[in-house]
């Protein structure tokens, strides 16, 4: 039994490797207002992700994970990644984006998308898609430049935000 | 750089060449299964780090890394226990996900443990990873530490690292403590069971599942993937308790004599990596160095509370009882001997 496990498991993983380079909704670094391209995009599907996160990939296949985007810009010395979620359905993102963000960190940061920002890292949900814009280092101290990414990123999302600021 | 979906990393040919691949994967999986004999866990010495017959565990709080390890294992009464068993010590760091200290180990923390290694007498120190295998281009072994910047540092700094395929049946060896409730072995990485000094170089961070992530957890990339991969099917919202369970098997398996934790910085609210809503807390400024991992992570699970209000030590307890019932450590700080000091 144990033998016919390990096969089984090491043939699944081995045909699910097929990690891709799909951009997705995330454009060129040049789109998005005088950013550099650092690497080619990726994605990744449910049977992928684990080979992104080895750990962690459960918090976002059990909400509906469909494909994850990733690209990598830069400005200056700056390096930021992008990680965009595209879920199967509007509620899986707004479900990520109410567990992760932090609610007293959160501003309006595009269309009246309240986003939640830190000096590192801005998390926001649209349509269906939660996304994440991060200071590759996570020890860096605030940068414009992160937020002109956020704002110029989410701005591009087709689909309602999930949340917007109070009136 | 292309946008399309025609730029996907493997085109026909090479899904062709993949599909080859899994098969004698699989092919070779079943071999392996089949002509496999479980062993016992590795055998390690009693831990040599000990005051008046109770586990030592220091705690070094600074700001400069070299100053804050010198002092640590001076206080730990130096390394010549290591020195004696062997003159090489294989590293263990925690490389989750390609994303910088402190969701991963630190490239300038192996080499600050290297160089202290070296000087008590060791001649020769490697890094051990395995996040990524030979079938597939785009998760080569080498490609998170390549990203990280360890594969360099390290090389560059006299510490080799030896990049190995999780999914390679040879790399691996079962081994079962017939003490698990579980009957099945756990197929540990072949370097890790006959290095005769391990030493594994953990970070502190909360984990969506397990809750969080130190000594014991980090040793989940010391096993084969299909371990890893089986635990998480079954256990897929942590609740059944079958991963708290099998991490403790798998840092049963390891076994490392010495643990130099880097808490200069923690990973708190969520992880094990960032994205999730994970908070990074910059200037913590500790390292922790035991023999004993059980009290490793029964003093870092308090350092995480401080830092952490979602965090509580009922989190951890079922994984730390289990360990200390399995002989791995003491639990209970009040059977440690804890050494706080400045450098």
């Amino acid at each position: 039994m144990r033998r016919v496990g390990v096969a089984a498991v090491a043939c699944s993983l081995a045909f699910s490797l097929c990690a891709c380079r799909e951009a997705g909704p995330l454009p060129s670094g040049e789109a998005l207002g005088g950013f550099v391209d650092i690497d080619q995009p990726e994605s990744y599907t449910g049977a992928t992700l684990y080979t992104y996160m080895d750990g962690g990939a459960d918090f976002y296949v059990n909400q509906g994970f469909s494909v994850l985007y990733v690209r990598r810009y830069g400005r200056g010395n700056e390096r930021f990644i992008v990680e965009l979620y595209e879920m199967k359905d509007v509620s899986g993102a707004s479900r990520i984006y109410q567990s992760s963000r932090r609610l007293n960190a959160e501003k309006e940061l595009a269309g009246a998308c309240l986003a939640s920002i830190t000096p590192t890292e801005i998390l926001a949900a649209r349509g269906r898609y939660y996304l994440v814009v991060r200071n590759e280092d996570p020890l860096a101290s605030q940068s414009d430049a992160l937020i002109e990414l956020g704002r110029n990123v989410l701005n591009r999302l087709p689909g309602p935000c999930a949340f917007a600021p109070k009136k | 750089m292309s946008d399309s979906s025609d730029s996907r990393l493997l085109d026909r040919r090479g899904f062709v060449l993949l599909g080859a691949g899994a098969l004698a994967a699989a092919s070779a999986a079943f071999k392996w299964g089949r002509t496999l004999t479980t062993r016992a866990c590795k055998s390690a010495p009693p831990n040599p780090f000990t005051a008046a017959g109770k586990p030592l565990l220091v705690v070094v709080e600074g700001e400069d890394l070299h100053a804050m390890m010198r002092a640590g294992i001076e206080a730990l009464g130096g390394l010549d226990p290591l020195a004696r068993l062997s003159n090489e010590a294989l590293f263990r760091g925690n490389y989750v996900m390609s994303q910088p200290y402190p969701v991963t180990t630190a490239p300038e923390f192996v080499l600050a443990v290297a160089a202290e290694m070296k000087r008590a007498g060791l001649s020769k120190t490697s890094l051990l990873d395995t996040s990524g295998t030979r079938l597939s281009e785009a998760i080569q072994p080498e490609y998170m530490l390549r990203r990280l910047g360890v594969l360099d540092k390290l090389t560059q700094g006299g510490v080799p690292v030896l990049a190995r395929d999780f999914l390679d049946p040879d790399e691996f060896v079962f081994v079962r403590n017939p003490a698990w409730p579980i009957a099945k072995p756990v197929a540990v990485h072949r370097l890790l069971h006959e290095a005769p000094i391990v030493v594994s170089l953990p970070v502190v961070k909360r984990h969506g599942w397990v809750n969080f992530t130190c000594a014991l957890k980090m040793h989940f990339g010391s096993v084969a993937m299909a371990d890893r991969m089986l635990v998480h099917s079954k256990d897929s919202d942590g609740r059944s308790g079958l991963m708290q369970q099998r991490l403790v098997h798998f840092a049963d398996a390891v076994r490392p004599q010495l643990n130099i934790v880097d808490a200069r910085a923690i990973l708190a609210r969520n992880g094990p990596g960032l994205s999730g809503g994970a908070e990074v807390v910059p200037g913590v400024n500790k390292i922790i160095l035991s023999g004993d991992m059980v009290a490793v992570d029964a003093w870092c699970a308090r350092l995480m509370a401080q830092h952490d209000a979602t965090f509580n030590l009922d989190m951890i307890a079922p994984q730390l009882k289990h360990a200390a019932a399995l002989g791995l450590g003491r639990a209970d700080l009040d059977d440690v001997k804890v050494v706080e000091i400045r450098a």
